[in-house]
């Protein structure tokens, strides 16, 4: 019953459909769509752990979703607590959580910035339009959280289901900006990021699970991640360390 | 077809195992949903006003999309059926490129076209200060985009098969191309527009791909229940599950009730 439930949820969730399926016996690994590029760098290195693993990137809390309902995984890296939280809940309780890196906020404007937006006050001005992510994705739960702390009250147009989405509306021109993770606004082709002091008040961390049990594939990878070789792909790509 | 023949003992026994097989394939993901969906709180999650309200929007856009869709899409069956356009082929495949193509990129054409800073969104928005990103039309131009072509090509295939002879002799006794096409087309392609219709009316209600990437997610603009499923998915796998039991009952309802009003029509059986 559960697996027929868990292949019928992954055609619901269309745009995330990274389940992987193990087929080739690598090592599966799911992580949060803004580690995509470092991720994949690291996996195209014949000389990382990562070279051997299926990756499967969406955003974190549908892996989350996807993992309670046993799909096959061996490590996960969220981009927050709160779905790593939601897995030990869920009986994940067997090794503990490592916060593998960090990252920050901004705000991502076409390139130029053509409106001239300098802070985050700015993002409420009726003139601007504006993309969020949508409340539960991390992003989201981040952006409207510092939005909140600051006492800024944003409108967008529209709530976007992942980092991806946010950083695709801005770069297609379609809004003017939005809030979107420092490293996906540093590798984007045609958006620019403004920073804000704001975000220095809101810890994002990726937080890597070992769901192999603490022996398997799951831990290696997380140690390499945190060996030097790790730490300086991350920081090549904008990551803070931990 | 007469209840005699669909009994007869000569079917081949291959044809029965594997259509019982695709019963199967089709049936045991959805009992399966059923299962497993947390019916106890299934009062909240209908009652709750967010989904109501992307109940609202998507019965409401499904529905003019459906509209729209014979208006435009039963003339250009028509063109492709009848007409000696040149280079037929070659515009029923541009029309029906939409149905192969993974929504979200139908979604990303939409916005190169119609999008603030699109061919022609760039016109609309300088000239007349429209602007269809992330607003409800954009919702029913996604859904047209992906869906029209159902409609486009059950219809043709019904018009390619009622004969001529019948316009035919409509003409002889004098009758107007445009009497024709109502009064002897129209009536004899009926049950290919419905079948189309509901086709095109269910493909528009699951639509999510090119919505999101089109028209955004707004509650109440443009937030339908597919979208709204798939943001449950990230916070909540029960209110999705529930979610999609309410688009699940919804669309089998229609679909039991259209088919037993016009036995035979779906599928453009005749």
């Amino acid at each position: 019953m559960r697996p027929f439930a868990w292949v019928l949820l992954t055609g619901v969730v269309l745009a995330g459909c990274g389940a992987g399926s193990q087929s080739d016996g690598q090592p599966v690994v799911f992580a949060a769509s803004s580690l995509v590029d470092v991720l994949s760098e690291l996996s195209a290195d014949e000389g990382t752990p990562f070279s051997s693993v299926t990756l499967s990137f969406a955003s974190s809390a549908s892996l989350a979703a996807q993992i309670v309902d046993d799909a096959p995984v061996d490590m996960f890296i969220s981009a927050d607590q709160a779905q790593i939280e939601r897995l030990r809940r869920a009986g994940f309780s067997d090794t503990q959580p490592q916060v593998v890196a960090r990252n920050s906020l901004v705000i991502a404007v076409e390139a130029g910035n053509p409106l001239g937006l300098a802070e985050l006050r700015d993002l409420s001005r009726r003139d601007v339009l504006v993309a969020l992510a949508a409340p539960g994705v991390p992003l989201g739960e981040y952006s409207l959280g510092m939005l909140r702390a600051a006492n800024i009250e944003v409108t967008p147009v529209t709530f976007e289901a992942d980092a991806r989405g946010v950083l695709g509306k801005v770069a297609l021109g379609e809004v003017d900006a939005g809030i979107v993770y420092a490293t996906d606004a540093a590798s984007a082709t045609n958006v620019d990021s403004v920073v804000i002091p704001e975000a220095e008040a809101v810890n994002v961390e990726y937080v890597a699970l070992d769901l192999t049990g603490g022996s398997g594939a799951g831990q290696d990878l997380i140690e390499f991640l945190m060996s030097d070789a790790g730490r300086s792909s991350l920081a090549n790509r904008g990551f803070l360390l931990p | 077809m007469s209840r005699q023949q669909r009994h007869d003992a000569r079917v081949p026994i291959i044809l029965v195992v594997l259509g019982w097989l695709a019963v199967a394939f089709f049936v045991v993901p959805i009992l399966a949903l059923v299962l497993r969906v947390p019916w106890s709180s299934l009062s909240d999650v209908i009652t709750d006003d967010a989904t109501a309200e992307a109940l609202t929007l998507s019965v409401f856009t499904s529905v003019i999309t459906t509209v729209l869709a014979i208006v435009l899409g039963v003339p250009l069956a028509w063109l492709l059926a009848r007409s000696n356009i040149p280079g037929r082929q070659f515009i029923r495949a541009l029309c029906t490129l939409s149905m192969v193509l993974p929504p979200v990129v139908a979604g990303v054409a939409l916005l190169a076209s119609l999008g603030r800073r699109g061919v022609v969104g760039e016109i609309l928005d300088d000239w007349l200060g429209v602007r269809l990103p992330f607003t409800m039309p954009a919702v029913v131009i996604a859904q047209l985009f992906v869906a029209m072509p159902f409609l486009v090509l059950t219809v043709e295939s019904g018009f390619a098969r009622s004969a001529g002879t019948v316009e035919e002799a409509a003409r002889t006794l004098g009758a107007s191309p445009w009497y024709v096409f109502t009064r002897v087309t129209l009536p004899a392609t009926q049950p290919a527009i419905i079948a189309g219709a509901v086709l095109t009316w269910a493909r528009a209600l699951g639509e999510f791909g090119a919505t999101i990437t089109f028209a955004g997610n707004f509650p109440g603009t443009t937030r339908t229940l597919p979208i709204a499923t798939y943001l449950a998915l990230e916070s909540d796998i029960d209110d999705a599950l529930l979610i999609s039991m309410v688009m699940v009952v919804i669309s089998v309802v229609i679909l039991v009730a259209l088919r037993s009003r016009w036995v035979g029509a779906i599928g453009g059986v005749r």
